[in-house]
């Protein structure tokens, strides 16, 4: 700032600020926890029409719309999918994507990017099954094209009384990230995802130490990957399965403590009773 | 971070000013770069516009899928974090209105807010208090105040910078700025006060 253009603060509120100002960041599970988010979001195309007029515009221009009314669910409904992917239903998967009820019986296809839309699997397909997919580069590829409107930034400033059109109706139709779209999304995640669906074959399998193995594989070669929470929380459940009980609950007593927000906290404290 | 912001050319901050992303020649944003270089300041600045712990992992998001769309309109302009901090605004305005017409969802006190599980010694307890009691004052700001002194005074945008950011003219940065200083200040004389009182 042009301080000589204003007055500057007392030292004691810059004190405040000075001292306070870098604790209000994420963590790096944080960063982790949305880039994860965000990643299946864009993989899945997580499509939620909006919650704005602004946003019907642009839905009715045939671009769709990513806008704020359901991005949470719909960022929601792409994690579980990407977990799902990950650590697997037998292992780890603490939401079902396909079962997530949408919150409204409506669908309503608006898609941001993704021209082509991808089958949508019957409501009991497993998403670790591998189904074709259009890929979509989200990393590796730059993203051109046609700028989407945004309703979210084209919207005027509303107006706080309520109106019919402003009401907060999301609505949600997923498209599930398979292994294969979040492979063409990012190499590394890809990558990230072999080894765990390695060790989540092997928990079926009834074969925790070889589980462990590709985690321990996991861990080496990503010591803080895109899925380092699912991997730990995918260890304490194979520990627990090898009877390696003390191992299991000192690993879930950690995790529970540095990883307040996991979505895989339940999963992890009913481990191993 | 800063180095990898450098690399692929992405101006960013005070002093980026002179870059400009060229319609051709630049490198093209892309959304995991811009994530990884910004994503601790769109975190920080939105739980500094209030939004409440709980749910700053969906305005972040939000945020960022916002960017995804709308990279290509990044270009020609002149810093992303000002950017992002127009989007950032928006959403948290969509947001908080959003939860008001629900029936008021009422931001957790911080102290139920925090992580509960982390244990806490005496000096980041200390640290912990005095980061809520910014945040308060900061929300005894309006909006608009609010804005300008978070990004002149914690993140030390320049005032141009600034005006970029949140659309109006410089006249009226410097004006809001005076003025939320003044009020933070007041506030802050007043805090001390009730406790030294105590």
């Amino acid at each position: 700032m042009s301080h000589e253009d204003m007055d500057e603060l007392s030292p004691a509120a810059r004190a405040l600020i000075d001292d306070v100002r870098d604790l209000d960041g994420p963590g790096p599970a944080d960063r982790a926890r949305v880039k994860r988010a965000l990643v299946a979001a864009v993989a899945s195309g997580a499509t939620v029409a909006a919650s704005s007029a602004a946003s019907s515009a642009a839905a009715a221009a045939g671009t769709g719309a990513l806008a704020t009314g359901g991005v949470s669910l719909g960022v929601k409904l792409g994690v579980a999918a990407l977990l799902a992917a990950a650590v697997g239903g037998t292992a780890l998967v603490v939401t079902q994507p396909a079962e997530e009820p949408a919150p409204r019986a409506e669908h309503r296809p608006a898609r941001a990017r993704f021209a082509e839309p991808a089958p949508v699997p019957a409501p009991e397909a497993p998403a670790l099954e591998p189904a074709p997919a259009p890929a979509e580069a989200l990393e590796d590829t730059p993203i051109a094209g046609a700028p989407v409107e945004a309703s979210v930034v084209e919207a005027p400033a509303a107006p706080d009384a309520p109106s019919p059109a402003l009401e907060p109706t999301p609505r949600v139709r997923r498209v599930p990230a398979t292994p294969e779209e979040v492979a063409a999304v990012d190499s590394t995640l890809s990558e990230e995802l072999v080894l765990l669906r390695e060790a989540q074959r092997a928990m079926q399998a009834d074969q925790p130490a070889v589980a462990l193995s590709h985690l321990d594989a996991h861990a080496r070669r990503f010591p803080s990957g895109i899925l380092e929470e699912e991997r730990e929380a995918a260890r304490v459940l194979a520990l627990c399965r090898a009877e390696r009980v003390d191992e299991a609950r000192a690993l879930a007593r950690r995790f529970l403590a540095e990883r307040p927000r996991s979505p895989h906290r339940a999963r992890v404290h009913a481990a191993c009773p | 971070m800063g180095a990898a912001t450098a690399a692929v050319g992405l101006p960013d901050g005070p002093g980026s000013g002179a870059h400009r992303v060229g319609a051709a020649a630049a490198p093209r944003l892309r959304l995991e770069e811009v994530y990884d270089a910004h994503v601790d300041f769109v975190w920080r600045s939105a739980r500094r516009m209030g939004v409440p712990q709980e749910a700053v992992d969906d305005v972040v998001q939000e945020v960022f899928l916002v960017v995804h769309r709308r990279l290509d309109d990044f270009e020609g302009r002149s810093s992303v974090k000002t950017w992002l901090f127009g989007i950032l605004l928006r959403v948290v305005s969509d947001h908080r209105r959003r939860h008001r017409r629900k029936g008021g969802l009422a931001p957790l006190p911080e102290a139920l807010a925090a992580e509960p599980d982390r244990s806490c010694p005496a000096e980041q307890l200390e640290r912990r208090t005095q980061l809520e009691l910014l945040h308060a004052l900061l929300m005894g700001l309006d909006d608009d105040k609010r804005a300008v002194f978070v990004l002149a005074e914690l993140e030390q945008l320049t005032a141009p910078e600034i005006a970029d950011a949140l659309g109006i003219k410089l006249n009226t940065v410097y004006s809001r700025l005076r003025a939320a200083r003044k009020e933070f200040e007041e506030a802050l004389a007043r805090h001390r006060a009730r406790e030294a009182r105590r």
